[in-house]
């Protein structure tokens, strides 16, 4: 049997290069793989770049999020790295703002700018999380070895003693922490917002959300971060398909394919580099992709037309 | 497959424009295949036309898509910085598809062309401008007519060619052959493919017939689901993916997984 080389998706409606697209899913998967970041962010702008159109470009990404976060979330959940209490209050803030997002989708998109909004808050994210990064990379680098950083503050911080006063807290076992029950599901809100717009399970906010917001351990940060961002993309993903018509499962599952083998390399890779310089090396690899969005709003562009809605 | 012959069409048609006391111009074409299956395999293809046409004649195939009303945004600066989509635009009977493809390329005037236009103004992409309409009226009409055939061409879908191939000519008659390539993004729907012979920058003869495009096996499927079903498409989407990572993560012995 040959496997064709070409595949007409009726809902990009062109044909694409499987091996392209196969390819595409492989070196995100091989970053993702070395660099233990999901590859959301950055399958989206190469899929606009390959001429999918920035909406299905995104939705699909979501559906093959689904796929990819599945199969992390069943080994954390073996080793017993998932908060289950507080990933399930994170994905009903999830799955509210997942439903937002893609309802501003929908307005913007009839009021044609729905394709900028989502260059636009994917140049100040990677712009924002390439920077914090590089400079926390640099730091680390010229710090001597070994030395580890003193533990600042006695005092309590404003922001913990603001999250103390918040009402209905409850404690969180796995994590070892007590929260207002708001917290996660405002934070939930908010990424799930981010992730509806730009097609991303929202790891690399939630990461940092979780560690310095909620103050989870980093272990069951990863599992419960998984286990959230799984069910968050499986909302927006049926709410886009519903909507929208925007998700193409067919890109989605070559996509997931290249992904899930390039992953298996990156991680081989990963263990023969050095922390710090995988963290350099991330960040000049988002900013690189920020620059490019970039360039693309600020230069004149070739047709001074754009198309409203679908097409 | 249904023979080709059936699917072949011909059209015979009297020019009207010449003077009774001229013997008729009659021009005759052929186009194979007759309709296009975008099945999932589709990459493009390859429309035949040939025919006949009066052997003084230049010939000028065209194929042209559904005509639509569509809403377009002027993109513009914004903080005199970003650009970004700003004013809102109607544009009237823009063909999705508009292919021509004539025997002389069209900025070449015909040695002794009475027709104060080339043959671009006449049947080429510019011929377009008569039929577009620009919503609300402005002074850069001229313009957004430009940018607009500058999308269409950059997203493959008009395109103008100059090559239109002559047999020997026989009997005051020469047969004429083309091939019109279809871009990779068509879209489904009725296209019209025509053919003109030009004398003297009027037109002799023409002759047109119908070119059905629709998605076929697989991309019909999923595009019945997509747009009829699209709960159980949404939901499906889901399953398929879940399953999927299952197994992926079977295979590679329940890997670590990205976040």
């Amino acid at each position: 049997m040959t496997i064709p080389l070409h595949l007409y998706l009726p809902i990009a409606g062109s044909s694409v290069n499987v091996l392209l697209i196969f390819g595409l899913g492989g070196i995100v998967g091989l970053l993702s793989g070395i660099f233990g970041v999901g590859g959301g962010f950055l399958m989206t702008p190469l899929l606009i770049m390959f001429g999918i159109p920035p909406t299905v470009a995104a939705a699909s990404d979501s559906n093959q999020i689904v796929g990819a976060s599945t199969s992390g979330v069943m080994a954390h959940f073996r080793m017993g790295n998932v908060d289950m209490k507080m990933g399930i209050l994170l994905l009903v803030g999830g799955v509210a703002g997942g439903t937002l997002g893609v309802q501003i989708i929908k307005i913007l998109r009839s009021m044609g700018n729905a394709d900028f909004l989502i260059s636009i808050t994917y140049v100040l994210m990677l712009g924002f999380i390439g920077i914090y990064m590089f400079q926390d990379s640099l730091k680390a680098m010229r710090k001597a070895p070994g030395v580890a950083p003193a533990k600042s503050s006695s005092k309590p911080s404003l922001y913990a003693v603001m999250i103390q006063r918040l009402p209905w807290q409850m404690h969180f076992e796995k994590s070892g922490v007590h929260l207002s029950v708001l917290m996660p599901l405002v934070l939930g809100t908010f990424v799930g917002i981010l992730s509806a717009i730009m097609g991303v399970g929202g790891g690399f906010i939630m990461v940092p959300i979780m560690v310095y917001l909620l103050r989870m351990p980093m272990h069951v940060v990863v599992g419960t971060s998984l286990f959230q961002i799984l069910f968050t993309c499986v909302n927006v993903t049926i709410m886009q398909a519903y909507s929208n018509h925007t998700v193409d499962f067919v890109l989605a599952l070559i996509l997931l394919l290249g992904s899930s083998l390039g992953a298996q390399f990156g991680a081989s890779i990963n263990k023969r580099l050095k922390a710090d310089h995988l963290k350099i090396l991330l960040a000049s690899l988002v900013l690189i992709v920020m620059v490019k969005m970039l360039v693309d709003l600020l230069l004149p562009p070739a047709v001074r037309l754009a198309y409203i809605g679908g097409h | 497959m249904i023979s080709r012959k059936a699917f072949t069409v011909m059209f015979l048609l009297v020019a009207v424009c010449c003077s009774p006391a001229v013997a008729a111009d009659t021009l005759v074409m052929n186009i194979d295949p007759a309709a296009i299956p975008i099945g999932a395999t589709y990459d493009g293809s390859t429309v035949r036309v040939f025919g006949e046409a009066p052997e003084d004649c230049d010939v000028v195939i065209r194929m042209v898509g559904e005509t639509h009303d569509l809403t377009m945004k002027q993109k513009g600066k914004v903080f005199g910085l970003l650009w970004m989509n700003l004013n809102t635009l109607k544009m009237h009977n823009v063909p999705s598809f508009f292919y021509v493809d004539a025997s002389r390329p069209f900025e070449e005037a015909a040695p002794c062309d009475p027709a104060p236009h080339g043959l671009s103004d006449m049947l080429g992409m510019k011929s377009l401008g008569r039929i577009i309409q620009i919503e609300p009226k402005t002074a850069e009409d001229g313009l957004l007519f430009q940018e607009l055939l500058k999308l269409k061409e950059h997203e493959k879908l008009y395109r103008q060619l100059s090559n239109v191939r002559f047999g020997t000519a026989e009997n005051g008659k020469k047969s004429f052959e083309a091939n019109i390539d279809l871009p990779p993004n068509l879209s489904a729907g009725q296209y019209k493919v025509e053919a003109y012979a030009v004398r003297n920058g009027q037109i002799a003869a023409h002759a047109d017939t119908q070119l059905g495009v629709s998605f076929a096996g697989f991309p019909k499927l999923l595009a019945n689901v997509a747009f009829q079903h699209a709960l159980i498409y949404g939901l499906m989407s889901v399953i398929i993916a879940l399953v999927a990572g299952l197994l992926t993560g079977l295979v590679f012995g329940g890997g670590k997984g990205a976040h």
